[in-house]
């Protein structure tokens, strides 16, 4: 529900050139469609279909889609990722309009931009409606996905995560660098923008990045900004990906205040979102 | 044998009157609870407390040259008992001399042949009343329109500052915790189901909200007190301000299970397209859980029997040459034929039902008076029927499963089909998980889905718009199901994934789909003709999920309102609680959960009960598929 203003429908899109360690959407990294394996459902009813004779369990994850095509009659094998045209998207949306007023259709993902000249048209129809658009970003991509759809943006919610050059490369595998370059050209446009900071000792908390937090709001003054906890509501799904669940991260109440007064002293307005 | 008549006299000189410290008298002796057994008692219904609140009781009886008939002699003979009552409960407090007894005496002296003169006075009327219907054998009675009925007393009172805002709060919740006393008599099939409901808030013709203060401090009331009875329903519309739905929200959230939500932009119309005067359709209020009913002037019995729409598929598939069958349409003819023989049934039950004479009641709803007939022979305003339906949800996935698995992708025959349900799916286990599957089921604003349930609930009106009752009552439905553990209990497995004994699925619901999914299919549904006897959207929601978004909650509200479910309610609770007071109900006796169409403690309710609301609360958090 932490998607923008009022009530919106959000859609979460495959692909994320990022790999942030307390990811909770990991079956939005990667881009293709992927198979998914439910366990504890295996664990229940293995053996009672004579499907189960020639399922692969959990050597599935290995697959690629649409390689093969096993299914489990239970529910244990599925699949993340289902592919739309830009209009069947849109009368989807729509069911959802009369919800809308001061809401409207959030992009999220993975990296919601990764897609943008994809999203093209189905924000155009949406704007053709007069739709309330947001988008959920991360801004580390090329800054010609985020021109091809900025004109019909109305609002960015972006993520500021580790801005040094280095740890940015070497935790995220991104470069802070089109960040820096694609917030300027959305802020450059002058585009409602929420900045999200998520919380964790290790990486975002830490004595440097908050440094660089400083002499980044000192550049985004009046700006929205809104702080989180790192939280496991993604565990399952990582479990469903036979990946280790992440880890715990926790951000200590200190290190919060003084990024609120970081915050504030640039006279931005912050708050603390939970998920 | 006595005549009712003279039963009644009998009760009011023999029952045991109860005066204490309270703040009003309220008693119900249960060794003298009237039954006369010579027909079925009204029930489910509100009686007129207006007639009491606006007059003396003398003033209510025909005068004697107008008595030409027995029921007018009857009628004046209930009222002269109800005197000699009223005179032994003021000699009563005379000789015990409770807590403040020179006001209460005042008030029941009045009520011999005085209007109600204030706000306590007018409390105490409507709670002498529901005690005579309770003592009469009533039950499941409502209490009606209450923050309309009593808003002229509170501002007179209060204008003249004989009454703060305060003084009321408290003596609504004295009022809510007197009725709930006796809860457990006064429940009908389960623990809680008493029938006692609140109806706040209302529209005016031109679709205007129309609340007051005591609306918010009914509602205050019920979210303070934590009691599953009395319990509320809010009257809403598309203009109810915010002010109004974050307070029911706020009572919402506790999980009490209240206020059902009740949405007169789709209800009022209906009721005027089915003949109701608009002045009445605005007035109205509902039977025990649902169903509307037009308040103090209504003596319909509004769940009569329950179609299970179930029965006709089951019929068909055990019964018919499903060699015959070659494509879907076929099959949802054959289907129809089996419904209109099962509603047959529905229909000799309904027609061979007959109603007690009941001139205790009869004084206390509207039309009988003028008519100068008792209820039991159609005396009041009005006096149809209305019977619940169940397991329609259920029908509508088995007959898309059947569509897709037998007809279009041909991977089981009928026969196939049948041989699963009599074996209970043995050996074809796999099976029950996809027919639960897929994106087009019951709940799901998808055209298909849509357009099917449309079409058996049109083609249940055909069969019974032309039912008539010996009063000449006519037959309503609706599509809340309260019967879905009963009905189910030895059912035969279904082609929705269903085992046999299974419950079928709650009301308008799917745990799976998006809450706005869920509105917009039941705001798709057509509730016209006689399809408006309750159409309950239910939900299940996260305590956290209404913490974290109070304020987008109520914008769900207000907007789902706009898009046009009938009523929607709510159980807001976590299945981890739940399986905690499953497996320790002692560290949890204070739990409410919403059942049916009433709250009710958790740890009163059948284990099957408690199991299905576990199941839902569970998918709702997608902990299971």
């Amino acid at each position: 529900m932490q998607d923008g203003p009022g009530i919106r429908t959000t859609v979460f899109l495959k692909g994320c050139p990022l790999h942030c360690p307390w990811c909770c959407n990991p079956e939005n990294i990667r881009f293709d469609k992927q198979f998914y394996f439910l366990e504890d459902i295996c664990t229940a009813n293995r053996g009672t279909s004579i499907l189960c004779n020639h399922c692969p369990a959990t050597d599935v994850l290995a697959m690629s889609y649409p390689g093969q095509r096993p299914c489990c009659p239970f529910g244990a094998i599925g699949v993340y990722g289902k592919e739309y045209d830009a209009q069947e998207l849109v009368r989807i949306l729509l069911k959802d309009r009369p919800y809308w007023e001061g809401g409207g259709v959030t992009f999220s993902g993975g990296e919601a931009l990764m897609q943008a000249r994809e999203l093209l048209l189905a924000m155009r129809l949406l704007k053709e409606k007069d739709i309330h658009i947001a988008v959920e970003t991360s801004l580390y991509v090329q800054t010609g996905l985020l021109e091809a759809v900025i004109d019909y943006v109305d609002l960015f919610l972006i993520d500021v995560k580790i801005l040094d050059k280095e740890r940015s490369k070497d935790i995220l595998d991104g470069d802070v660098d089109l960040f820096y370059q694609n917030v300027r050209r959305a802020a450059a446009d002058g585009k409602e923008i929420v900045f999200r900071i998520p919380c964790c000792d290790e990486f975002t908390l830490t004595d440097e990045n908050l440094n660089l937090l400083d002499d980044f709001f000192q550049d985004y003054k009046g700006y929205s900004v809104e702080l989180f906890r790192l939280h496991t509501l993604g565990i399952s799904k990582h479990k469903s990906l036979g990946c280790l669940p992440v880890s715990e991260y926790p951000a200590c109440e200190n290190r919060m205040k003084h990024l609120v007064s970081i915050i504030e002293k640039n006279s931005n307005r912050v708050s603390i979102i939970t998920f | 044998m006595q005549t009712i008549v003279e039963l009644f006299d009998s009760l009011c000189h023999d029952l045991s009157i109860s005066v204490d410290d309270s703040e009003f008298v309220y008693f119900i002796d249960f060794q003298h609870i009237m039954d006369a057994a010579r027909g079925h008692t009204f029930s489910n219904l509100t009686p007129n407390y207006r007639i009491l609140l606006e007059n003396g009781l003398i003033s209510l009886k025909y005068r004697e040259e107008d008595c030409t008939n027995k029921f007018c002699h009857d009628y004046n003979s209930v009222i002269d008992s109800l005197c000699i009552l009223i005179s032994r409960i003021c000699l009563e407090l005379d000789r015990k001399k409770p807590c403040n007894y020179e006001t209460k005496l005042e008030w029941f002296r009045n009520m011999i042949d005085k209007p109600a003169a204030g706000f306590f006075e007018a409390i105490q009327r409507i709670l002498f009343l529901n005690q005579i219907m309770w003592q009469t054998n009533h039950r499941l009675l409502g209490l009606g329109t209450l923050d309309t009925l009593l808003d002229p007393f509170y501002r007179s009172d209060t204008a003249q500052g004989k009454l703060s805002k305060e003084d009321v709060a408290g003596a609504l919740q004295s009022f809510c915790r007197i009725l709930h006393q006796d809860f457990k008599y006064k429940s009908n099939m389960l623990l809680g189901d008493t029938g006692q409901i609140i109806v706040l808030g209302k529209s005016d013709e031109k679709g205007n909200y129309l609340y007051n203060d005591l609306t918010i401090l009914f509602i205050e009331a019920i979210e303070k007190l934590n009691l599953p009875d009395p319990k509320i329903l809010l009257r809403v519309n598309k203009n109810t301000p915010r002010e109004v739905l974050r307070s029911a929200v706020r009572c919402i959230s506790t999980g009490v299970g209240a206020p059902l939500l009740a949405n007169d932009d789709v209800i009022v119309p209906q009721l005027v397209k089915y003949g109701v005067p608009m002045q009445d359709a605005l007035d109205y209020t509902v039977s025990a859980c649902w169903e509307p009913l037009i308040c103090g002037k209504d003596s319909s019995l509004n769940n009569l029997t329950t179609l299970n729409f179930m029965r006709s598929l089951d019929n068909l598939i055990m019964r018919d040459q499903l060699s015959r069958i070659t494509s879907f349409e076929d099959f949802k003819k054959r289907y129809l034929k089996y419904l209109s023989w099962n509603l047959n049934a529905v229909k000799r039950v309904v027609g061979r039902h007959r109603f007690q004479y009941d001139p205790v009641l009869s004084v206390f709803m509207e039309g009988c008076f003028e008519k100068r007939k008792d209820v039991s022979h159609g005396g009041a305003v009005y006096n149809d029927v209305g019977i619940t339906t169940v397991a329609l949800s259920n029908t509508v996935n088995a007959l898309l499963n059947i569509k897709e698995y037998v007809f279009e992708r041909k991977l089981l025959s009928l026969v196939d089909v049948k041989t699963m349900l009599v074996t209970n799916f043995k050996g074809k286990e796999d099976w029950i998980p996809q027919l639960k599957a897929g994106d087009i089921r019951y709940g799901h604003d998808e055209d298909e889905v849509i357009s099917l349930t449309n079409e058996i609930i049109r083609f249940v009106t055909e069969e019974t718009k032309d039912f008539t009752t010996y009063l000449g009552g006519r037959m309503k439905f609706g599509l809340s199901a309260p019967s879905y553990i009963d009905a189910a209990k030895v059912f035969p497995a279904s082609f929705d994934g269903r085992k046999r004994g299974e419950p079928f699925h709650v009301h308008i619901s799917n745990d799976k789909a998006a809450y706005t999914e869920v509105v917009n299919f039941a705001a798709a549904l057509d509730y016209g003709d006689n399809r408006f006897n309750g159409n309950v959207v239910d939900l299940m929601v996260t305590p956290v999920f209404i913490e974290n978004n109070f304020d987008k909650f109520v914008d769900f509200v207000f907007f789902s309102i706009k898009v046009g479910f009938f009523q929607m309610q709510m159980n807001v609770i976590s299945s981890e609680k739940l399986i905690a007071a499953k497996e320790n109900p002692e560290a949890y006796p204070n739990l409410i959960v919403r059942v049916w169409g009433f709250s009710a403690y958790f740890r009163d309710l059948p284990v099957e009960y408690k199991d299905v609301l576990i199941e839902r609360a569970l998918r709702n958090e997608h902990k299971v598929s």
